[in-house]
């Protein structure tokens, strides 16, 4: 029933608008609307942070492991990202690189959300800042591959889709200036 | 001197192997580089993969045979490494004679507001998908940043819709005319809105930017947060619509039978 003709509906706003009284028509039945999937913009920003941090945990864990199963992010990390994750661990896993400790998600703003959830993908986006300082990437002999120069505060800039359970699950990542999102929460 | 020696090495080892080793595509970067090396921004590269490298870093603890240990590198020996096809990606390291320039510094550059459009055009009808889309696009403004003549790049990412009826969505997407999108008159699109109330409603728009900006030709470096614009407000009147018999076109004859 909700599909109609332009004909048909330019007829029927000229009889409501110019003709002849009689009873007041009908309105369509009202279109169930979708439930907001976010109360608010803090709701789904504290989702978007505590998916990005639950994805940390994964990767620390796995990346523990030397990178073994790496599959096992896939509840964490989607699309584009968890390709680039699955070669990361790839990495890992070739040169027996061992990672010890993990990231910690320092800081988060919100660049925009779809409270409504109209599409299941791209529903939130935001910059995050995450504190690398505490991980290491040891060698066999147990010696740290990390660049002296890597910065300890990095900035991302992360999309999220809906997961099923309605949560969120981060799909996509870009670096970002570490400017504000990094020193506002320092 | 001779790390840049070590890395000429690497990178012969590349042509045997060039699998191993590649640059990534511009906006990806995973969390082993970035533990490793950090992730650039404007561009990073992909970590070293299981090539065997010739002749052993420095102070390298490695054996042989197995997978080796390449040396500890800074992000700019990664780039060379990584052999970026362009080296501008790689140079997006912060100049340290360039303070981080934010919104307030571009303040002078002025983005072009964008603007909405509707179907039907001015009216709709209760209970039926009324489309709204949004006509803007990343677009370059030149001008002086730093005493520097300089260009400032917007990109629309965010399409905040106040409906006038009480709710409001923010989308991802500027929408398009159902001609353009495939879907059928009345249909949902991915920027719609359904009015259950008849009523005059005016609906406002703000575009969410971001921005980033560039010396010379050189290469966009982002500028932290958004900038916010309000596009033109539209006008709609919410009616019903029913199906009836008439007997001739009702603008023609408007007190013929049904109309």
């Amino acid at each position: 029933m909700r599909r109609i003709s332009g004909a048909v509906a330019v007829l029927g706003m000229l009889a409501l608008a110019g003709c002849g009284g009689g009873d007041p028509l009908p309105t369509l039945p009202p279109t169930p609307s979708s439930t907001p999937v976010f109360a608010s913009e803090e709701e789904a920003l504290a989702a978007a942070e505590e998916a990005y941090a639950a994805y940390l945990e994964a990767w620390a864990l796995i990346a523990s492991e030397g990178g073994v199963n790496p599959e096992r992010i896939a509840s964490h990390a989607v699309g584009e990202f968890y390709e680039a994750e699955i070669e990361g661990f790839r990495t890992l896993r070739d040169n027996q690189w061992r990672v010890v400790g993990a990231s910690r998600l320092q800081g988060a703003e919100l660049q925009f959300a779809d409270l409504e959830g109209s599409q299941s993908s791209a529903v939130v986006a935001a910059y995050l800042c995450v504190d690398v300082s505490g991980v290491d990437v040891l060698d066999t002999q147990g010696a740290s591959v990390v660049s002296p120069s890597r910065p300890n505060l990095q900035a991302f800039e992360v999309t999220f889709d809906l997961d099923g359970d309605g949560g969120l699950v981060p799909s996509d990542r870009s670096p970002w200036e570490a400017g504000s999102v990094c020193t506002a929460s320092e | 001197m001779h790390g840049f020696g070590i890395a000429f090495a690497l990178l012969v080892a590349l042509g045997a192997s060039p699998t191993g080793i590649g640059a990534a595509a511009a906006n990806s970067c995973n969390e082993a580089t970035s533990i490793i090396t950090g992730c650039v921004n404007g561009g990073s590269v992909d970590l070293i993969g299981n090539e065997t490298i010739p002749g052993q870093p420095p102070g390298g603890t490695g054996g042989t045979g197995g997978p080796t240990t390449p040396p500890m590198l800074n992000p700019e020996q990664w780039c060379f490494l990584a052999n970026q096809p362009d080296p501008s990606v790689c140079d997006a390291e912060p100049d340290p004679g360039i303070p981080t320039i934010t919104l307030r510094d571009i303040a002078s550059f002025v983005p072009t507001p964008g603007r909405q459009q509707m179907e039907p055009d001015g009216w709709t009808v209760a209970g039926l998908d009324t489309n709204f889309y949004a006509i803007t696009g990343p677009h370059v403004v030149g001008g002086t940043l730093l005493g520097r003549p300089a260009e400032v790049r917007f990109t629309p990412t965010a399409y905040r819709w106040a409906y006038g009826d009480g709710t409001s969505s923010t989308r991802t997407t500027k929408g398009g005319t159902w001609a353009a999108l495939g879907v059928a008159e009345f249909e949902p699109t991915p920027t719609s809105h359904v009015y259950e109330r008849l009523g005059d409603y005016t609906i406002t728009l703000s575009i969410v930017f971001t921005a980033e900006y560039r010396f010379a030709g050189g290469p966009w470096t982002p500028i932290a947060g958004t900038i916010t614009l309000p596009a033109n407000d539209l006008h709609l009147r919410v009616g019903t619509a029913k199906t009836v018999l008439v007997e001739h076109d009702c603008r023609a004859n408007p007190n013929g039978p049904g109309c």
